[in-house]
């Protein structure tokens, strides 16, 4: 018989990986705090288990794909083109969470906003009027009237300027 | 009660609260309406802003955006064909057909007209089932409140679409994180790997942005094009005759929205159930229904959103009275409401019973304004599909980081955030539920809290209660019951369809 290892297992393994861990690390604590966790996670690691078995063994029930209701991974997301668009808002994402440590809010988030309308290249009104407006909003809404303390940035704090 | 009543309804009247009710009405109309953007990632990015309201003020915004979503669906479905959420797909079956016959104006404004109708019908069923519930609820002790929150994460986990044991398992990682912090009983740091932050456990608001706003933004920018490219057409005529065919319909309505309100009761079931379910009622029950529904039959438009709608008040019965959420969307509302202070369970018929019933309004003047709104407003909603994704993901995008910095002022939230968001891509990519992920962190410290109570006083022998038992019966016929109608709603789809 032949396994069948497919990339959504991975995220199955993972699921699998952290409760056994969390039982494992139960184990020293005392009943009341390791009563909850070992119902929990010993529930979860017989599902997780039935889980794998459904999706390594070859089936043609396991293979029809099962999904969430909440919402479906559609076809345009998993072809090579939205791959590539995946990655690159990943990199948006994670680009502005280095930004805002480096740069702090208020130059990051009208930055980050300016950055991508130049990268699908808008009209130029709305380039400049939305990273202002969105950088308005975010030093005298959130800054003065709900008085957010946001980090300077590493930067920012470095040479002097907080 | 009467004086719980009006306390309820002189809450919401506040001008702050109906300010806050009026925002949440128009967010939901304008961006909620979008395909893709549901009233989950609405909710999700309002969240922080709970924490600096009160009690009234939280229920009218987050409320109001859940309560009027299901009306403002219906615009794209009729005029793009595209549903704006899942209760609105039914809506595309003679909504789509009558738009293209020229007869959009007419087809939206009994869509409204019937969406409000349908909201009052529930709000007033729900009305009606709290002295019903009450005592039964005082009824109840620490190990059925615990069977009961097992029950929620459970059913939310299985009837989260074709894959129950991930929704199941997805609950309980839910659960796990719930762990994660200091343990209330012991005083001791419980899977925090001696990092400070996690000291205080995961916040809410961060997970919840992360698992839900991320992987739409995402989503929107994989697509790379607008909603719809369809020109929006002539939509001033026909208002009056849709609101004229909404009254002449009224049984049709009545019996749609008592659908509505018994799927909106049974856990999990959502609006997508609801609309086929009235749709295939009207078309076996209206006469000559059968010949003209999917042709532009006013008739299948006025039972679809009258069932839509009438179900959020059906929905709120378990989630209020026992703490269980009715649906993926409601359980988001649980964790708004836990911010501010309200335990939805026992107390919400008891010493809270004024919110209750400023939800109650909530439900029947949302319904009112959304629709009057919708029907002022058509063509500039309409306009909203037009956005393009390169401006709504650097806006959508820099609000879920303050959103999240602003619930405990932690860089660390951000990276938190954006850590759930990738989960929550991954997991929607997978074929993972997210919504029992959420409901297990937000119910996880209350099935503890009732777990270790249970265990003190009766051992283990707390299982063995008749309460207890009984719970767990309904647990079983309630997993099982809603497959049936699965099928069932499938056939007749497909009955519908063919």
């Amino acid at each position: 018989m032949r396994l069948r290892f497919q990339p959504r297992t991975l995220l199955t393994l993972l699921f699998f990986v952290v409760f056994a861990y969390a039982v494992y690390e139960a184990w020293d604590m005392p009943i009341q705090a390791k009563l909850y966790p070992w119902t929990v996670g010993i529930i979860a690691l017989v599902l997780l288990s039935y889980q794998l078995v459904r999706e390594i063994l070859p089936s043609d029930k396991a293979n029809s794909r099962e999904t969430g209701v909440d919402m479906d991974f559609t076809e345009e997301e998993a072809s090579k083109e939205g791959r590539r668009r995946a990655l690159e808002l990943f990199g948006w994402l994670y680009g502005f969470a280095l930004l805002l440590w480096l740069l702090g809010f208020y130059i990051s988030v009208p930055l980050m906003v300016l950055g991508y309308m130049l990268r699908h290249k808008e009209s130029l009104v709305m380039t400049l009027s939305l990273p202002v407006g969105l950088g308005l909003t975010t030093w005298i809404i959130f800054g003065h009237f709900l008085n957010l303390p946001f980090p300077p940035g590493v930067l920012v704090e470095m040479a002097g300027l907080a | 009660m009467l004086d719980a009543a009006i306390e309820g309804l002189l809450g919401i009247l506040q001008w702050k609260a109906f300010l806050l009710m009026m925002v949440g009405i128009v967010i939901s109309s304008t961006l909620v309406a979008m395909p893709g953007i549901g009233s989950k990632t609405a909710i999700a990015l309002l969240l922080p802003f709970a924490f600096a309201l009160n009690q009234f003020e939280a229920i009218c915004l987050i409320m109001s955006i859940w309560a009027v979503s299901n009306t403002a669906n219906s615009i794209t479905s009729i005029l793009f064909s595209v549903p704006g959420g899942g209760g609105s797909q039914a809506t595309i079956m003679d909504g789509y057909p009558m738009a293209q016959k020229g007869e959009a104006a007419r087809a939206l404004a009994a869509a409204f007209t019937s969406s409000a109708i349908g909201g009052i019908i529930g709000a007033l069923v729900l009305f009606a089932a709290i002295p019903i519930l009450r005592p039964l609820v005082l009824l109840l002790g620490p190990p059925e409140f615990f069977m009961l929150v097992m029950v929620g994460v459970a059913m939310v986990g299985a009837l989260s679409g074709k894959a129950p044991v991930k929704g199941i398992i997805a609950g309980a990682f839910g659960l796990l994180i719930s762990m994660v912090g200091v343990h209330l009983i012991t005083g001791m740091h419980r899977f925090t790997f001696d990092q400070l932050f996690l000291v205080d456990g995961f916040k809410l608001i961060p997970v919840t942005i992360g698992l839900f706003a991320i992987p739409e933004l995402l989503y929107m920018g994989i697509k790379g094009s607008g909603i719809s490219d369809l020109p929006l057409g002539d939509l001033g005529k026909g208002r009056r005759q849709g609101i004229k065919d909404a009254f002449t319909h009224r049984w049709l309505i009545l019996r749609s929205s008592f659908i509505g309100v018994w799927i909106g009761i049974i856990p999990g079931l959502g609006s997508a159930v609801a609309d086929w379910f009235a749709y295939g009622s009207a078309k076996q029950t209206c006469p000559g229904a059968r010949e003209t529904f999917g042709k532009g039959d006013v008739r299948g438009v006025i039972a679809v959103d009258a069932a839509t709608n009438a179900k959020e008040g059906g929905s709120l019965i378990p989630t209020l009275a026992f703490g269980i959420p009715g649906s993926s969307t409601l359980a988001l509302i649980f964790g708004a409401l836990i911010i501010v202070g309200i335990t939805p369970g026992r107390d919400m018929l008891t010493k809270d019973l004024h919110l209750t019933f400023s939800m109650i309004w909530l439900l029947i003047i949302g319904s009112v304004i959304t629709t009057i709104l919708c029907l002022a407003f058509t063509r500039q909603l309409a306009m909203a599909t037009k956005l393009r994704p390169s401006l709504m993901i650097p806006c959508i995008l820099a609000m879920a980081v303050i959103g999240s910095f602003a619930a405990s002022s932690r860089f660390e939230d951000v990276l938190m955030m954006l850590a759930f968001g990738t989960v929550g891509y991954f997991m929607r990519a997978a074929g993972w539920p997210r919504p029992p992920l959420l409901l297990g962190l937000v119910l996880g410290p209350i099935a503890e809290r009732y777990m270790w109570t249970s265990v003190q006083l009766y051992g283990a022998d707390f299982l063995w209660r008749p309460g207890v038992i009984v719970i767990f019966m309904i647990l079983v016929a309630c997993l099982v019951y809603p497959m049936f109608q699965d099928q069932a709603t499938k056939l007749r789809a497909q009955e519908t369809e063919a």
